[in-house]
């Protein structure tokens, strides 16, 4: 199973992140940071990248500057 | 009753006076706009005896709202030559908010060549004590030795050298909650030289003996709607990356999309930028002993502060943040946070802003004084401030100054004051801000980032940065940005806080009316100072290069600049 936000998405081979934001309805957006197990995956990768059975995903948008 | 204090540093008197009844429904940025217009000519030297340097808290100040205690600096400012309000963290507002104070007044000029400190104690009486000793400290040991005396309930708002030294990058560093690390800032606008032109070191405000009593008009409507804010602030914090990583979190975005600066402003994308990022910084902090999740003041929720180690697990900074990140890392061309760390360190101690210093850095490598990427280099011009050489007195005047002194043809200022840590091509409506803000180029004023549609294309940016304007105008009137943000579904209850705390109608109308009144009345004092529409414009740069990155230019209409805040 794959975490993210508040959602269990099942685990299958070969998800991606794509995959999964699809499946909750969100887009990929620059300004949205994505955490992987606690780690920031690049926002160049985020499309392809095939996750685990078990990844937490977060997505923690910056809304603001500093 | 609140209070006001006047500190006269010609005759060297403090009166505690009640605040004035048209200042109670003020604070902050609000309060610094409708102070200076009505008592400082704006023509003014900002290094004489005409300018008067105020110290406020919030409309807020001393109540529960999350992140309310908050500390505004206003004056004319030597470096932009119009009004200036700089707005900081750290434990100084909770305290005077403790104490009753809303506002502290500094007017005059010190007749000698002493240094003084104003002190406010335990029992709420305030002084001038002489501090020729203090002559050339810079502020960590400043901090260190007023904590070392008073103990820690106790707050510093203090210059280094570099504000006894007349900067126009001078800050004036206030110490943080619990850590009294003198590492918040009010950076922007050289404040920290108009203190140092009137012989003030510092302000060394104790925690009361008896902590002041608000008096609510309804205290049942205040403390409903400060619960409903504060939950949502509670609740945002939970996905925030500044609470769960700290500001630096933002060179992930801006390093992908060409909004992150890099080599001064040209443009183009630094492949290394996750060297400086979020990643490598929890990497950091989780193997020497840093720490995040900080609050600088009591009661903060989204705790955005950290405290920053060195390689050997000993403290280095605190308060590392992305502009300062993004400045004196890519913008340079350099990828070694560490060494950005200790920038950081150094800018913090001698008291200057790290986005001027770091904008500086960048001309120098531009004009090749310093190779692209050599931190060493730049760490040793930052010592030249330190040291006061003729170069380093140079660096104090700023950015354009050194500029101008090289030679570069590229100068990232607007109002004379540099360019924060987004490139306004690639988020144009964040260059309409910086461009048409009375206060420069400040990206706090209205950061339309992620907001404003496409971020490169034209379409509504003048329209978000300014409503985005206005709304930092009163929201910087009330409480930190980052928990602004976290309250915005919630916004037309800040109206029930009003009218709790002050009495009156709920009316959303008293909030906005803040936010527009702020802003025109900024305006209008630099106007009387002298400056034009030609000063509302980004450098020509920014108008003929295409950012590689993106393909863009900033190619906003100058009408869309001249009418932004035609109400």
């Amino acid at each position: 199973m794959i975490k993210v936000r508040n959602e269990i998405i099942p685990f299958r081979e070969g998800i991606t992140v794509a995959d999964v934001f699809r499946e909750i309805g969100e887009t990929i957006h620059p300004t949205t940071l994505v955490t992987l197990n606690g780690k920031v995956i690049p926002y160049t990768k985020l499309h392809h990248w095939v996750l685990s059975d078990g990844d937490e995903l977060r997505l923690l948008p910056i809304i603001s500057g500093g | 009753m609140l209070f006001k204090l006047v500190a006269d540093m010609t005759d060297l008197t403090v009166k505690k006076e009640p605040l004035d009844e048209a200042y109670y429904e003020l604070g902050g940025r609000s309060l610094i706009a409708q102070y200076l217009i009505k008592n400082v000519v704006p023509t003014c030297d900002p290094l004489g005896e005409g300018n008067h340097l105020i110290f406020c808290t919030t409309v807020f100040a001393g109540t529960k709202l999350t992140t309310s205690n908050r500390m505004s600096v206003g004056g004319k400012s030597p470096l932009t030559g119009g009004i200036k309000e700089s707005n900081v963290g750290g434990y100084a507002a909770s305290l005077l908010a403790e104490q009753g104070i809303r506002l502290i007044i500094i007017k005059g000029i010190s007749k000698t060549n002493d240094l003084w400190t104003l002190h406010v104690d335990s029992k709420g009486e305030a002084w001038f004590k002489e501090a020729n000793d203090c002559k050339g400290m810079n502020n960590y040991e400043f901090s260190e030795q007023i904590h070392g005396k008073y103990g820690s309930k106790i707050a510093t708002v203090s210059i280094g050298c570099a504000g006894e030294r007349l900067y126009k990058n001078a800050s004036i560093q206030v110490s943080e909650f619990r850590s009294g690390h003198p590492s918040r800032a009010a950076a922007r606008g050289g404040l920290g030289a108009v203190m140092g032109s009137k012989g003030l070191k510092a302000l060394v405000i104790e925690k009361p003996d008896e902590r002041h009593q608000l008096k609510y008009q309804n205290e049942n409507q205040f403390n409903e709607a400060c619960k409903t804010l504060n939950d949502l602030v509670a609740k945002g914090v939970q996905n925030d990356p500044f609470h769960n990583i700290g500001t630096i979190a933002t060179i992930e975005a801006t390093g992908a999309n060409g909004i992150l600066p890099v080599d001064n402003f040209s443009g183009k994308l630094f492949p290394e930028y996750r060297k400086v990022g979020a990643n490598q910084f929890m990497e950091n902090l989780s193997s020497r002993g840093g720490k995040n999740k900080i609050p600088c003041q009591p009661g903060c929720m989204v705790r955005c502060s950290n405290s920053y180690h060195d390689e050997d697990g000993k403290y280095l900074t605190s308060g590392f943040e992305y502009e300062t990140i993004a400045l004196f890392g890519p913008n340079c061309h350099i990828a070694d946070l560490d060494a950005i760390a200790r920038m950081d360190r150094l800018c913090d101690d001698l008291g200057v802003d790290t986005i001027e210093a770091a904008n500086t850095i960048a001309v120098c490598m531009e004009t090749g004084k310093i190779p692209w990427g050599d931190s060493k280099a730049a760490l040793d011009l930052l010592n030249e401030m330190l040291e006061g050489t003729d170069f380093g007195n140079l660096m104090g005047q700023g950015c354009e100054a050194v500029g101008n002194h090289l030679g570069c043809k590229r100068i990232p200022v607007v109002k004379h004051q540099s360019i924060a840590g987004y490139d306004p091509r690639n988020t144009k409506g964040t260059g309409i801000t910086y461009a048409t803000s009375p206060m420069g180029a400040d990206h706090t004023a209205g950061l339309t980032m992620g907001r404003a549609f496409d971020d490169c294309g034209r379409t509504a940016q003048a329209y978000a940065s300014n409503k985005l304007q206005v709304a930092m105008c009163f929201a910087d009137s009330m409480m930190c940005l980052f928990a602004f943000t976290h309250m915005v579904p919630g916004i037309p209850l800040l109206a029930n806080l009003m009218a709790g705390l002050y009495g009156g109608e709920a009316d959303f109308n008293r909030i906005a009316t803040m936010g527009v009144k702020t802003i025109l009345t900024e305006r209008a004092f630099n106007q009387q100072a002298g400056m034009t529409i030609k000063d509302d414009r980004l450098p020509d740069f920014f108008y003929r290069e295409k950012s590689p990155a993106t393909g863009a230019k900033f190619d906003i209409d100058d009408h869309e600049l001249n009418v932004i805040f035609d109400f």
